[in-house]
């Protein structure tokens, strides 16, 4: 079975083939969700902005020119959305780095393991969400994704060399807070 | 190599990236630079750290059910919380000046409805007509309208122009406000302002207004000091 490309299925998709707006949600919802997820640890409220990226997506593709790849344009809508669900949420003050869900320990962990892998947790997601909103951003792209800096740069609009200096900062951070709260 | 330029390789080096002769240069230069080193701790420590952080769990079956979902909340007509498409024909260009034009109506209204004063800014005056827990559902409501008001920046003008903003602080969000220095957000990102900045219909600006519109009991039942 061919392979349509992004622009092949926006294209349809703008001829009214619905089915097509469908494909690129199965092509990239796991890309996209792990992005958001990495920006907003609660499962529920990741879901319900990749859920609002895709409904801006299905409202906005009609202006998509392609000048950016579809892919850097759909990064850059759930980056956003995500990062205003984020100060919501601080605003809010609903935000909390304790309700969040943790992965579900095996039967045989012992509590001594089950605490310490909840405390790694724990200060892993205080160190990045401590990080100002740009560094965030490049350290979920680069280390989370893997992103190249090229292809960074092109969803942030930023330049390769200002993503490095933003990266190391990031990363420094992280690990003084780590080292600091251990 | 200057140590600026070493510290800009440092996490390459961390991460085994690099090779030949610029990672000799780097390794000669952590072997005199104690600062470097301290650097290059960090970021290990960082590495070691993130390499032992537990996956993220996802519901079975979440992604098979996601696009009924989105299917559902597209068919449903949902507002989204970026509010209505403008017409094709209105390029980006249009819609900061499109959501400029809602805020002064915005200001305008509140100088109609608030009370005479020629000093304060429209906001100014009605934040300081206003006690600390109206003032909290100010900023509520602009954080309901995040994306539609630059809702963020008006959060942070709030809190500025608050009557005792530590008070306020307290009030809305303890530990949050109380600890951290909220930074100021500008949307001069061409990146924001294409993905952020709201499309604006009357029914969007009519909303406003009329939420705006009940707030005017804020002006007539303070019995702020």
């Amino acid at each position: 079975m061919d392979q349509k490309t992004d622009l092949e299925l926006i294209g349809q998709f703008k001829g009214g083939n619905e089915q097509a707006f469908n494909q690129l949600v199965l092509r990239y919802q796991e890309r996209v969700y792990w992005v958001v997820r990495r920006l907003l640890p609660d499962h529920d409220e990741a879901d319900d902005v990749v859920q609002e990226v895709f409904v801006k997506v299905y409202h906005s593709l009609g202006t998509f020119k392609g000048q950016s790849s579809f892919y850097t344009w759909l990064y850059r809508i759930a980056v956003n959305l995500s990062l205003n669900e984020v100060r919501r949420k601080k605003i809010r003050k609903t935000f909390s780095l304790d309700d969040s869900p943790i992965q579900h320990p095996s039967d045989e962990e012992l509590p001594i393991e089950k605490l310490e892998r909840e405390e790694q947790t724990r200060l892993i997601r205080e160190a990045v969400e401590r990080l100002p909103d740009k560094q965030k951003k490049v350290f979920i792209l680069r280390y989370y994704e893997e992103l190249p800096y090229e292809q960074i740069a092109s969803i942030l609009k930023t330049s390769v060399g200002g993503l490095k200096a933003n990266y190391f900062h990031a990363v420094r951070k992280i690990g003084a807070y780590v080292k600091h709260e251990t | 190599m200057k140590h600026k330029e070493i510290t800009q390789h440092l996490v390459d080096y961390c991460e085994g990236a690099l090779t030949g002769e610029l990672r000799d240069e780097i390794e000669r230069h952590l072997a005199e630079c104690a600062a470097c080193r301290g650097e290059l701790a960090l970021l290990q420590t960082a590495f070691e750290a993130l390499q032992h952080e537990p996956g993220l769990d996802v519901p079975a079956h979440y992604f098979t059910n996601l696009i009924p979902k989105i299917r559902q909340r597209i068919d449903a007509g949902e507002k989204r919380r970026i509010g209505f498409a403008l017409p094709a024909w209105i390029g980006s260009s249009v819609r900061p000046l499109a959501a400029m034009l809602v805020l002064g109506a915005v200001a305008v209204l509140f100088r109609i409805l608030g009370p005479a004063s020629t000093a304060a800014s429209p906001l100014e005056e009605l934040v300081s007509q206003v006690p600390p827990s109206d003032v909290d559902s100010l900023v509520a409501y602009f954080s309901d309208t995040n994306d539609l008001l630059h809702g963020t920046e008006t959060q942070q003008r709030i809190l500025e122009v608050a009557p005792n903003p530590a008070l306020v602080s307290d009030h809305l969000a303890g530990d949050v406000f109380a600890n951290t220095t909220i930074e100021p957000v500008t949307y001069t990102d061409p990146a924001l302002i294409d993905d952020q900045v709201l499309d604006l219909s009357e029914d969007d600006v009519s909303q406003v207004l009329a939420e705006l519109d009940q707030s005017q009991d804020l002006n007539t039942t303070t019995e702020h000091p």
